[in-house]
């Protein structure tokens, strides 16, 4: 039993520690907000942090406050701490260059918390007091937070999650279709009926699997992108896929005559694959999409995913890769017996 | 005699799911209540995979008997 089966516990062993790890590893430090957002050229500047996660009172001693303007690094002259998550720091900033300016606080327990292109500058510098910006140290202890986290991304805080449930769905789609592609070919090799109806219980089960990936994005979707089905190519692409293979089960239902409809099925079969990968992993990278790398944006494995990302992710995959297989081959059997009932 | 044993180890799951969570207000500060949702989910799941392997067995008893009719 068990020497036969081990890929499904494996299988549900890996979910169940995506699940778990996923919700129980906490969202690490960010800054959610500097107020205001405009800095005077040429003047002494105060400004309200707000963190998220942070611990700046805790960690008093080790903090540090910077700005930093691509090569340029501008420390704050005096930081007044509030609490955890709050503090004010005042700046001389002198005339600036357009390059983006990035705020930074860093202590040790949280390393290095970015926020990206923090501020903006007026246009008009009237009587720059402020002309020289002294050197200043920005050396840290730590660059990376203590606790282990998941990064802290703005739009996406805690949904970032989401990466744990609904990028493996299509993933797990996948793999479950290349197996329905193996079934067919098998089958025109050897014309057993057997991998016929293997082929299209195991699409089928690839169809829930793609069902359950549109459904858990178009709610990420809402959230982060404001709509559920924002005008983005892979959506529509996927839309297009997911039709395609509704005409697979169509055509089934269309024929008679049964090796006929199993030849015609499994050549359709193999033909839809390739069209299908090109359609939501090859057109969508030649425009804009809002997913991550498509068109311009980088892909989650550039940067974003960091490693505490990816030992969640990478399980997670594994896993439901396992259980989508598992399923179909469930599916499977319980066809062959309802089909060698009937004879 | 599988459903009975099924649905006792769901209650032993909520049980254990429960004291997690009591544990989790009294000493992790940062986890706020997230556990009582890793319970459910787990819970959840966990009822599914069972539901999956007795389904499974199922499909291998009737196989079996196909075997031995033929």
């Amino acid at each position: 039993m068990f020497k036969n089966n081990w890929w499904k516990y494996l299988g549900v062993l890996l979910v169940l520690y995506s699940l778990v790890a996923g919700l129980y590893i906490p969202l690490g430090p960010g800054i959610m907000e500097v107020s205001p957002s405009e800095l005077q050229q040429g003047e002494t500047n105060a400004v309200l942090i707000t963190g998220h996660g942070t611990h700046f009172k805790d960690n008093q001693s080790s903090l540090k406050v910077w700005i930093k303007q691509g090569e340029k690094n501008f420390c704050a002259n005096s930081v007044t701490i509030q609490d955890n998550e709050k503090l004010a720091a005042t700046f001389d900033v002198p005339v600036l260059g357009k390059e983006p300016l990035h705020l930074v606080v860093n202590n040790d327990a949280d390393g290095n918390v970015v926020f990206d292109n923090a501020f903006w500058f007026n246009a008009s510098q009237k009587g720059a007091r402020v002309t020289e910006v002294a050197t200043c140290d920005i050396a840290v202890k730590n660059r990376k937070s203590a606790e282990t986290s998941f990064p802290f991304l703005k739009i996406l805080f805690q949904t970032i999650r989401n990466l744990f449930y609904h990028v493996p769905m299509w993933f797990a789609m996948i793999a479950v279709l290349v197996g329905g592609m193996v079934y067919s070919i098998k089958y025109l090799r050897r014309g057993r009926r057997e991998d016929d109806i293997a082929a299209s219980q195991i699409t089928a089960t690839a169809m829930f699997l793609g069902i359950l990936g549109i459904v858990t994005g178009m709610i990420w979707a809402n959230f982060t992108w404001g709509q559920p089905w924002p005008d983005d190519p892979k959506l529509n692409s996927v839309a297009i896929g997911m039709l395609m293979y509704s005409a697979y089960f169509i055509l089934r239902g269309a024929i008679d005559d049964e090796e006929k409809r199993a030849r015609v099925a499994a050549v359709t079969n193999i033909f839809f694959f390739p069209i299908f990968i090109v359609l939501i992993f090859i057109l969508p990278r030649m425009t804009d999409s809002l997913h991550p790398g498509n068109g311009g944006n980088p892909g989650f494995s550039s940067y974003d995913l960091d490693e505490t990302m990816r030992m969640v992710f990478y399980p997670a995959v594994l896993g439901w890769i396992l259980v989508g297989y598992w399923i179909a081959q469930l599916k499977t059997r319980v066809k062959k017996l309802e089909v060698l009932q009937d004879e | 005699m599988n459903k009975l044993f099924a649905t006792l180890a769901l209650f032993m799951l909520g049980a254990t799911a429960v004291t997690a969570q009591n544990e989790a207000t009294a000493s992790v500060a940062g986890a706020d209540k997230s556990m009582v949702v890793i319970g459910v989910l787990s819970a959840i799941f966990i009822g599914l995979a069972i539901y999956l392997f007795i389904l499974d067995r199922r499909i291998t008893r009737l196989e079996k008997e196909r075997k031995n009719n033929a």
